[in-house]
Parts: structure tokens; C-alpha cells; sequence
């Protein structure tokens, strides 16, 4: 049996542990209701669209030359049950924007967008993201997905020229040495037919 | 009066005359010894200082196009080496009154005289060239050797043939041996390029017509390679060189200075 004094100090530790870890307890139940029963809103509170993803960035060739018509791939998966609506994909290469577009996509599908570059040369970073302008003006984004790409650049010039550019020096600075003596002897023929 | 023909091959055995005693000269001076070193030595630190500290760039390209960003700077040393005394010399040390009083027409003296700094600078472009074309194969294999190699190989000849007309233009024109020398470096290394790179950052306008410009083909050829926009007189810009309009300026350079040279060293008397 406990006495009185007893009680109460069990009573006072119950009380302290209580209003300790009550904070606690709330928090995680939160979470839980969460997860449970507003899915599609965490990304709200997040501020990121994680229920809708870039799965594949792709190029339609994978070793392209300067000037060659590329399809670039984007796929892009909705695991949210209900469709989403004026979902942007933008895209930017080199770190300058190269075009967004605004799709729709249905709840739990995947859907393979496509854009159209023609290929400049040199070395490619590709950087695909989604984005949604939430009704209260906040917009949320993803995860971008980046696909670097080597396009090889075009020729510049050809073999062939500098060599002829080279010949037709050889031949002028060459052939300059033989200048006088044809001068001097077409001047020679005119004196002596003027003396004549 | 001498028939034609026989002028005519007189006038080619007093070329190769000038020429075979401006080689001698060369040589005797040491000149040919220290491009030849230079053009060797040069393109070696580029295999030796990575071998010992870093690594090869990644493609025979990146390396060449490193390598060759330098051949201009020889370019410009054995130019002002070769061409920068060949007539002004004759002037200012007298040596003329011993050769212009010879039979020889004075035409073919300064023409055999330019050729005579052309091959041996065409010679050590050559000689920088092969050895850089031996460090590719012995690093990336004789696959490395690309048909850019080439075309780089043959603008740097044509580039060659331009700025040894501009020096011996300078040599033609001026009195002293030291300014002609030091004009012709000067010119090509630094008063050009800045010329250049005023039109193209602050008037923003292409200087295609700037011979030390339409130099960035020598590496810009390499399409596979970042480019550097360093190396003497090289620069980074806005621009870069058309493949053609560059040819037909470094052609019209070497021939209009080639004559305008010969013309004008021909017209100078001695004082």
C-alpha cells in the first residue's frame, strides 16, 4: 500500500512526463493522419511535387551530330489518383530556358512527353523540371532530372584549301623571280622596234 | 640582247644564289639552331609537364589544340629571326655597296631574300608540328592524328607566309635592323592582338581583316576541343574567324606585303 505522500509524488511524475512528451505524441499523430488521409496535400506544406515525377529524360539519338533534328523525351509519372491539371514541364539547356509547356496528365499514369531541338554542337546539359501553380498563387516544383548530351560540332572548313592557298603562294612568290627578266626583255623588243 | 629563256634561268640560278647564301647565314648566325631547339623544346613541355605532374587532357584533340595554341608565338620568334634583318641589314651595315654593285638584279636579290627567311621559318613550324604529331601517337595512338591536324598544319604554313611578309615588309621600310626586328615581334604579338580585341569587346565589330584574328584558326579547327582563347595573342571573343574569308587573308597579306616589300627595297638606295 502506498501512503499519501507516495501517491502524490507518483502523481506529480505522471503529470511532468505527461507534459513532456504531449508534444510528441500530437506531432506524430499529425504525421499519421497526414500520410493517411491528405496524401495529395503534403506536397502543399512541402512546397515540392513529389507525387509527380520526371521517371526518363531521353534523346532520340544518342550520338548526334550539329544540325540534326533530336526529339528530346520527357516521361513523366502521376502517382496522385486524381488528374492534374496545367502541370508545367519546362526545359532548360545550358542553364537558359529552351521551353516550357503546359500539359495535363491522368491520375496514376505514366506519359512520355516530346520537344523538338534542332542540335547545336558542342556540350549539352539538358535540365527537366515540373512545376504547378497552386490555387493560392504558391507554385511547387520537382526534382529536376538532367541529361547531359556530346553533340558533335560541324567541320570547320575543309583539307583542301589551305593546301591550294599554300600553292598559289609558292607559285606567285616563285614565279616573281622570273617578273624582271620577262619585263626587261618585253621593254627590250619595244626600244628596239621604236629604234628600228 | 640575251634570249629570254637564258634571262629567265639566269634570274632562277641568282634566286637559289640568295637563297643558298641567306640559309648559310642563318646558320652561321646560329638562328637555325635556336628555332630548331625552340621548335622542339616547345611542344615537349606540353608532354613532359603533365607526364611528371597531371595528366593528358582526355582527346588527341583537347591536346593538340593546347599544344598548338603555342606555335604562333614560334611563328612570330623565327619570323622576326629570320626575316627581320633580311634587307634592312644590307643598308645599315653597308653590306649592300659589296652586293647591289654585282650583275645580279636587285629584284631577285630581295626576292631570294624573303625566300630565303620563308623556308627556314616554314621549316621549324614543321619540325613543331611533327614533334607534337609524334607526342599524340605515342599518347593516343595513330588515331589521334586527325584530319584537323592536318588543316591546323597547313593554316599555321599559310599564317607562316603572312607574317613573314609583314616583317620583311617592316625590313623593307625602316632604317634600323632593332626596330625592323622588334616592330615585326611587336606587331604580331601584341599591337594587333589589342587592335583586334578593341574592335571586337568595345566597337564590337568582327576584325576579320586582322591578320593576328584569323591566327585563331590554327586551333579553331579542332571542333572537338574547348576552346581556349589563350596562348600569345590569341583571345577569347564574341567572334570567331570564317574558314575561307581567313585563307583569303592571310593570301592577300603575304602577297601584297611581299611585293609592296620588294618594290620598296628595290626603289631604296644606299645613303
Amino acid at each position: 500500500m502506498m501512503d499519501l505522500g507516495g501517491k502524490i509524488h507518483c502523481l506529480v511524475i505522471l503529470v511532468v512526463v505527461i507534459t513532456l512528451f504531449s508534444p510528441i505524441v500530437e506531432n506524430s499523430a499529425g504525421v499519421n493522419s497526414e500520410n493517411t488521409m491528405q496524401q495529395p496535400l503534403r506536397d502543399e506544406f512541402d512546397m515540392v511535387l513529389t507525387n509527380v515525377t520526371i521517371t526518363n529524360l531521353t534523346f532520340s539519338e544518342n550520338e548526334p551530330k550539329e544540325g540534326d533534328n533530336i526529339t528530346i523525351h520527357v516521361t513523366v509519372r502521376n502517382n496522385r489518383t486524381e488528374r492534374i491539371e496545367n502541370l508545367n514541364i519546362s526545359l532548360v539547356r545550358n542553364n537558359q530556358n529552351f521551353t516550357v509547356r503546359q500539359v495535363s496528365i491522368n491520375g496514376t499514369t505514366t506519359k512520355t512527353f516530346y520537344f523538338y531541338w534542332e542540335a547545336e554542337g558542342g556540350n549539352q546539359i539538358f535540365r527537366a523540371n515540373l512545376s504547378l501553380e497552386m490555387p493560392d498563387g504558391r507554385i511547387l516544383e520537382s526534382e529536376p532530372s538532367v541529361k547531359e548530351i556530346w553533340v558533335e560540332p560541324e567541320p570547320i572548313g575543309d583539307v583542301y584549301s589551305p593546301i591550294l592557298a599554300l600553292f598559289l603562294v609558292f607559285v606567285i612568290i616563285f614565279g616573281s623571280a622570273v617578273i624582271p627578266s620577262l619585263w626587261s626583255s618585253l621593254t627590250d623588243r619595244n626600244s628596239s622596234r621604236e629604234k628600228k | 640582247m640575251k634570249p629570254i629563256k637564258e634571262d629567265i634561268l639566269e634570274d632562277m640560278k641568282n634566286t637559289c644564289l640568295t637563297i643558298s647564301f641567306e640559309l648559310k647565314k642563318h646558320f652561321r648566325m646560329k638562328r637555325m639552331i635556336i628555332s630548331f631547339v625552340l621548335a622542339i623544346g616547345l611542344p615537349l613541355i606540353f608532354y613532359i609537364v603533365p607526364k611528371v605532374w597531371a595528366s593528358f587532357p582526355d582527346t588527341a584533340e583537347e591536346f593538340a589544340n593546347l599544344n598548338l595554341s603555342f606555335v604562333n608565338l614560334l611563328i612570330i620568334i623565327s619570323g622576326s629571326l629570320f626575316a627581320g634583318d633580311a634587307v634592312v641589314g644590307e643598308f645599315e651595315e653597308k653590306t649592300g655597296l659589296l652586293l647591289f654593285s654585282t650583275p645580279q638584279r636587285h629584284t631577285t636579290i630581295f626576292i631570294g631574300k624573303y625566300i630565303g627567311a620563308l623556308l627556314p621559318t616554314l621549316t621549324v613550324v614543321s619540325i613543331y608540328y611533327l614533334t607534337t604529331s609524334l607526342e599524340i601517337i605515342g599518347i593516343y595512338g595513330t588515331g589521334g592524328i586527325s584530319l584537323d591536324f592536318f588543316k591546323s598544319f597547313f593554316i599555321a604554313l599559310l599564317y607562316t607566309t603572312s607574317a613573314v611578309s609583314l616583317i620583311f615588309f617592316f625590313s623593307s621600310v625602316l632604317k634600323r635592323k632593332i626596330t625592323s626586328t622588334l616592330l615585326g615581334f611587336f606587331s604580331l604579338m601584341m599591337i594587333l592582338p589589342i587592335v583586334s580585341s578593341v574592335l571586337q569587346f568595345i566597337v564590337d565589330v568582327e576584325p576579320w581583316y586582322i591578320l593576328t584574328y584569323v591566327e585563331g584558326l590554327i586551333t579553331d579547327v579542332f571542333v572537338g576541343a574547348p576552346p581556349l582563347g589563350g596562348g600569345p595573342g590569341g583571345q577569347g571573343g564574341q567572334f570567331s574567324p570564317d574558314f575561307y574569308s581567313g585563307i583569303s587573308v592571310m593570301v592577300v597579306y603575304t602577297i601584297v606585303l611581299f611585293f609592296l616589300g620588294v618594290f620598296i627595297a628595290n626603289r631604296r638606295r644606299m645613303e
